[in-house]
Parts: structure tokens; C-alpha cells; sequence
């Protein structure tokens, strides 16, 4: 997937790995790697200026902590990322469901305007 | 030490390409270290011997061109937000310490205040409301991911100017305007000479960190992704 279609949903996408629990800067790359199916072509250096600026909007919170025997900065949603995080999704089934619905092949349209 | 050269080589170049608060600058880069190292790590795991790990683990963290701007925007975004908060801090400070100074009974002599100085009094208390308010309000914008970082930096900066100029000018021509009643007020007071040490302070403290926001905001970086 080109970098370019990705970098603006990044957010959310990082929103998203970390919903089920806090994670350094590389487990996340990894995450987004591994729920993509390896399909996310993103330059691993964005995701790191995306975090401070989820972390600087509080929707995410940053601390260096030890993990794994190193000192690591770990990244936990918060609760105003959790809300980000349920709207970013309402938003993109609606935009997802209308962009679907009218690149569907005509063949797999209901018909209308028709009597 | 071969192994870690092309990590050390990429980052030192993103590093020179940043200006910004160097404690956040500092996180930043040592987080990128950190990232990178696990990267190379993987690769490593995977059977790729050390340079090749590390030139792999380089390519796929992007070119510094394409890096260092989103790098810079975030410590711009930075910079612009601890100005703020220094503004919102000094000028609601210098009211409430120049009112708790007037409560302990200072004076600026026995004579009724000149139309002048009562004037500028208003003016000095109404810019250091004005600049607070703005100093909030560009405090919130700076919690806003699609804020544009340097265009807030440089209001907070301009904010700060005119916040010191206007409190510090109008505090030095008040005391000009009063005559002696400056140096009389000094010495009937123990507290007054540190409140006028203190102010003229916190007004060279917030010129400095305007100068040094403008400069930061306005830090040539490549906008364009190389080809």
C-alpha cells in the first residue's frame, strides 16, 4: 500500500494497536506490520514524530520505563485517545460504506429509478 | 564500530537538521536510536549479517529529507507550546505580585497618582490580561494534531513581544513619570526593589524565549521528500 494513502489515517491506525495495551515505538511498527499483513509500506521514522503528536494532543500518554531490560519510551492510550479511537472508526465505516457503494460495479447495484 | 554505522551516520544527520527544545529533541532522537537497534536486531534475526541489518533497518526508517520535517514540526509544536505556558505564567504572575505588593502598602508617595500614571497602570494591567488570554487560547491550539505548528509558534512569540514591551515600557515610564517616587518606594519597602528585579527579569526571560521560538519556528527544513 503506497505510504502516501496511508500517512492519513496513520493516527489512527497507531490509535488502534495500542488499544489492547501499552507498547514501545518498535512494537508498534511491528503491530501495524503484523495486523496488516505486512501491506503497510510506511517509512518506520513517521511513526515516531506521530506518537509525540498523539502524546502532545493527550491522546496518548509517554513515559521511559525499563522493558524487556531496556530503557524504552511506552506509549498508553488514553481516555480522550479511546474516544479519538471510536470516532476515527465511525467515521471511516461511514466514508468506507459510501465509497463502496458507489464503486461497485453497476452489476451488484440494486436497480432504481426504475418502476 | 562497523555494525552500528549506518544507524549512527542517519541519525546524526536527522539530528542536525533539528533545532527545538533539546530536552524533547534529545527523547526524540534516543527513541529513534531506540527504534532502529530493534530493527537491526530483527533483521538480524532474519540472517542478514550486521551492516546489512543496519543499512535495511536505515532505509526502512526513511531518508532524513523526508524524516526531519515531521521531526521539526513536532519540536516547533513544542517550543511554541512552552512559550505559551511561559506567557500564561509571567503575566497573570506580574499582576497578582504587583498587587500583593500594593495590598502590603506600598505607595508611590503620599501625593495622588498623575492622570499619566493611572493611565499606563491600566494599560500595563489590561496588556497583561490581553496576553494571558491570548496565551491560553494558543495553548489550547497546541493540543490540536493538524494545528499549524509554526504559524502558532510565531503568534506566541509576537504575543510575547508586545507583552514585554508594552508591561516593561509602560512600568519604566511610569517610575520616569513619578519623579523620585520610585526610589522612595524602594526604600520605605523591602519587597519592592526584588518585585522590580523580578519583573524586569520575567521580562527578559519571555523577549528570550519569544527569540528563541521565532528562531525555531522559522528553522529552514526540506519540505519536499527526495526523489
Amino acid at each position: 500500500m503506497r505510504p502516501d494513502a496511508v500517512r492519513g489515517h496513520l493516527d489512527g491506525l497507531i490509535l488502534a494497536v495500542l488499544e489492547d495495551g501499552p507498547r514501545h515505538g518498535y512494537a508498534i511498527i511491528e503491530a501495524l506490520q503484523t495486523r496488516s499483513g505486512g501491506a503497510l509500506e510506511l517509512p518506520t521514522g513517521t511513526v515516531y514524530p506521530a506518537l509525540r503528536r498523539l502524546e502532545r494532543a493527550a491522546l496518548l500518554s509517554g513515559t521511559w520505563s525499563t522493558v524487556g531490560g531496556r530503557e524504552r519510551r511506552t506509549y498508553t492510550l488514553t481516555r480522550a485517545g479511546r474516544h479519538a479511537l471510536a470516532n476515527q472508526r465511525a467515521d471511516w465505516s461511514e466514508f468506507s460504506a459510501v465509497v463502496d457503494a458507489v464503486l461497485r460495479p453497476a452489476a451488484g447495484r440494486p436497480a432504481a429509478g426504475m418502476p | 564500530m562497523t555494525v552500528t554505522d549506518p544507524v549512527d551516520r542517519h541519525l546524526a544527520e536527522l539530528e542536525r537538521r533539528l533545532s527545538g527544545p533539546s530536552r524533547t529533541r534529545r527523547s526524540m532522537l534516543r527513541e529513534a536510536r531506540d527504534g532502529l537497534v530493534d530493527a537491526v536486531a530483527a533483521h538480524r534475526r532474519c540472517g542478514l549479517d550486521a551492516h546489512e541489518a543496519a543499512a535495511k533497518a536505515v532505509r526502512d526508517f526513511g531518508s532524513v529529507r523526508e524524516i526531519a520535517p515531521l521531526y521539526q514540526d513536532e519540536l516547533v509544536a513544542r517550543q511554541g507550546r512552552s512559550a505559551a505556558l511561559l506567557l500564561l505564567v509571567v503575566f497573570p504572575g506580574l499582576t497578582l505580585g504587583w498587587g500583593m505588593l500594593w495590598r502590603l502598602g506600598a505607595r508611590w508617595d503620599s501625593e495622588p497618582a498623575s492622570d499619566l500614571v493611572v493611565a499606563l497602570a491600566r494599560l500595563q494591567d489590561t496588556a497583561s490580561a490581553v496576553v494571558a488570554v491570548v496565551a491560553l487560547v494558543l495553548l489550547a491550539v497546541t493540543f490540536r494534531r493538524a494545528a499549524p505548528a509554526r504559524q502558532v509558534a510565531v503568534l506566541v512569540s509576537l504575543t510575547g513581544v508586545v507583552g514585554a514591551v508594552v508591561c516593561g515600557g509602560t512600568g519604566l515610564v511610569m517610575n520616569l513619570a513619578n519623579g523620585s517616587a520610585g526610589r522612595e518606594l524602594v526604600e520605605a519597602n523591602p519587597y519592592a526593589l526584588p518585585a522590580f528585579g523580578c519583573s524586569a527579569l520575567l521580562c527578559a526571560l519571555v523577549l528570550r524565549s519569544a527569540v528563541r521560538t521565532l528562531l525555531v519556528a522559522g528553522s529552514p527544513v526540506p519540505t519536499a521528500p527526495e526523489r
